[in-house]
């Protein structure tokens, strides 16, 4: 790697954190307005969580390409399973080499996977059980998984791809807030009737502009991804992934606004938010290895898997997520790298395996992990406290000290 | 809809969903490593796939089922 190069790809994961600030205006304007505060306090300590728990363990687990791992001899060939780095970030060279780059983007890419369970369990999670799950997220599940993927393990010598960590962060960051929303339940009212009541976010403005800033921080994180873990290199190939990841978004946007005008008359903002999201994870898988066209057909199925994933999770199958992560994350991530597979040219077989991977070992470590710690630590506020608000009966203040507060909001439902 | 299912919570349903998970998700690893004749990986593997998504089919109906009996 050039020095112009590792410059580059320096400055676009400088961009990432804008990504998380996208998702954690999205899921606080998503949530209830006596929830605001917390959510966004939230985001803030998980990322400081994650960072502290991959300096830990996390980056010596999951190493990079040619680092340190344990392999298993199966069949007479070694299967990288887990790296073998030291702990702490002791023996790091801090040089030119892709190695600190790719724990600058691991540090990044871990509170950011980490922040999309807050969207699910919005409104009734508890700060320090929220950051209990996110340690052991950040220093145990993560890695492992993305050891498999960008650390030379076993997915990625079987022919995987996922340059934008549409895997690695966003389906096991999804499969994870499917596990909180069934371990947490759903907000009180939510379904007290049989029949599931509407309980809309209280900021559409805060779910639109954190959508505009995810597209900033997603166009470093899948051009700094195809540099790193695809081998684009600096030229035509870095537009293309500027390019796919600004239409799939585009075309997701777009066909939820379609869809739900088609439904309900006009379209859904919030749920235009979370489609143009669920085209920037689906890019992450895609972005350097489809064309234009293809990104952007992409993009409509992504976006239509959002539309109607959502109400399907909250009519059919009672699941209250109020942030849309499962669909935008999960089931938008999973399409994104099948497609990859479909469309591009990655090997639609190892994809599949991959997706395999995610259901079948990242989900049920993710729902016996956060189940365990509920045995133990329960994760859910007190009925009082979902009541009051996350915000005053954690935090001890609203973030909107100046609205007025009408008193059927602290009747019991 | 929700309130006029059975009370009942059969304990061990979760638990069997993500067994069958784990169990498509060996299957579908053990096409990789162990099978070199490509359509053999593939039938083994969207085997996998199908126990996986029968396990899902089981988790989910699992917790309808702890929802339904709570209401």
């Amino acid at each position: 790697m050039t020095e112009a190069t590792w410059v580059l790809v320096l400055l676009c994961i400088l961009l990432t954190p804008f990504a998380a600030a996208g998702l954690a205006l999205i899921n606080a304007g998503l949530g209830r307005s006596r929830s605001a505060a917390h959510t966004m306090l939230a985001s803030l300590c998980v990322i400081g969580v994650a960072a502290l728990a991959y300096l830990t363990c996390g980056f010596a687990w999951q190493s990079f390409s040619g680092g340190a791992a344990h392999a298993l001899l199966i069949a007479g060939k070694p299967w990288s399973w887990i790296g073998a780095g030291p702990l702490f970030l002791r023996r790091m060279s801090w040089d030119t080499s892709p190695a600190p780059l790719i724990l600058l983007l691991g540090m990044f890419s871990v509170g950011l996977s980490a922040m999309i369970p807050l969207g699910a369990g919005s409104d009734r999670w508890r700060l320090s059980a929220s950051l209990l799950s996110t340690a052991l997220f950040a220093g145990f599940t993560y890695p492992l998984f993305a050891h498999w993927v960008w650390g030379g393990g076993w997915l990625r010598q079987i022919g995987f791809l996922d340059t934008g960590g549409a895997a690695v962060i966003h389906v096991s960051g999804g499969l994870t807030a499917l596990a909180i929303a069934w371990i947490l339940g759903p907000r009180r009212g939510k379904y007290s009737d049989g029949m599931p009541a509407a309980i809309p976010g209280h900021n559409g403005i805060l779910v639109l502009f954190g959508g505009l800033l995810a597209l900033v921080g997603w166009l470093g994180l899948n051009v700094a991804g195809a540099v790193l873990f695809n081998g684009v290199t600096p030229g035509g190939g870095i537009v293309l992934v500027a390019v796919n990841t600004l239409l799939a978004s585009g075309a997701a946007c777009l066909t939820t606004a379609a869809i739900t005008r088609s439904r309900y008359g006009r379209p859904d903002a919030s749920l235009c938010a979370n489609g143009w999201v669920g085209g920037l994870v689906a890019s992450s898988a895609i972005a350097s290895l489809v064309n234009p066209l293809a990104a952007a057909l992409i993009g409509v199925v992504a976006g239509a898997i959002v539309a109607l994933s959502v109400e399907m999770l909250d009519l059919r199958l009672a699941l209250d997520d109020p942030g849309g992560a499962i669909s935008v994350h999960g089931l938008a991530g999973i399409w994104g790298i099948l497609a990859a597979g479909i469309f591009g040219s990655g090997d639609w077989l190892a994809q599949t395996a991959g997706v395999a991977t995610l259901l079948g070992f990242v989900f049920p470590l993710s729902y016996g992990i956060n189940w365990t710690l509920n045995r133990f630590y329960p994760q859910r506020v007190a009925p009082d406290g979902e009541r009051q608000g996350m915000d005053l009966h954690e935090l001890g203040a609203g973030a909107y000290p100046e609205f007025v507060t009408h008193h059927e909001d602290f009747l019991s439902r | 809809m929700l309130h006029n299912a059975p009370v009942k919570i059969p304990p061990t349903l979760k638990l069997a969903g993500l067994l069958l998970l784990l169990s498509g998700w060996m299957i579908v690893v053990s096409a990789f490593i162990l099978l070199q004749h490509l359509p053999a990986r593939i039938g083994f593997v969207l085997a996998g796939m199908v126990v996986e998504l029968l396990g899902l089919g089981v988790v989910v109906y699992s917790h309808g089922f702890v929802r339904r009996s709570k209401t």
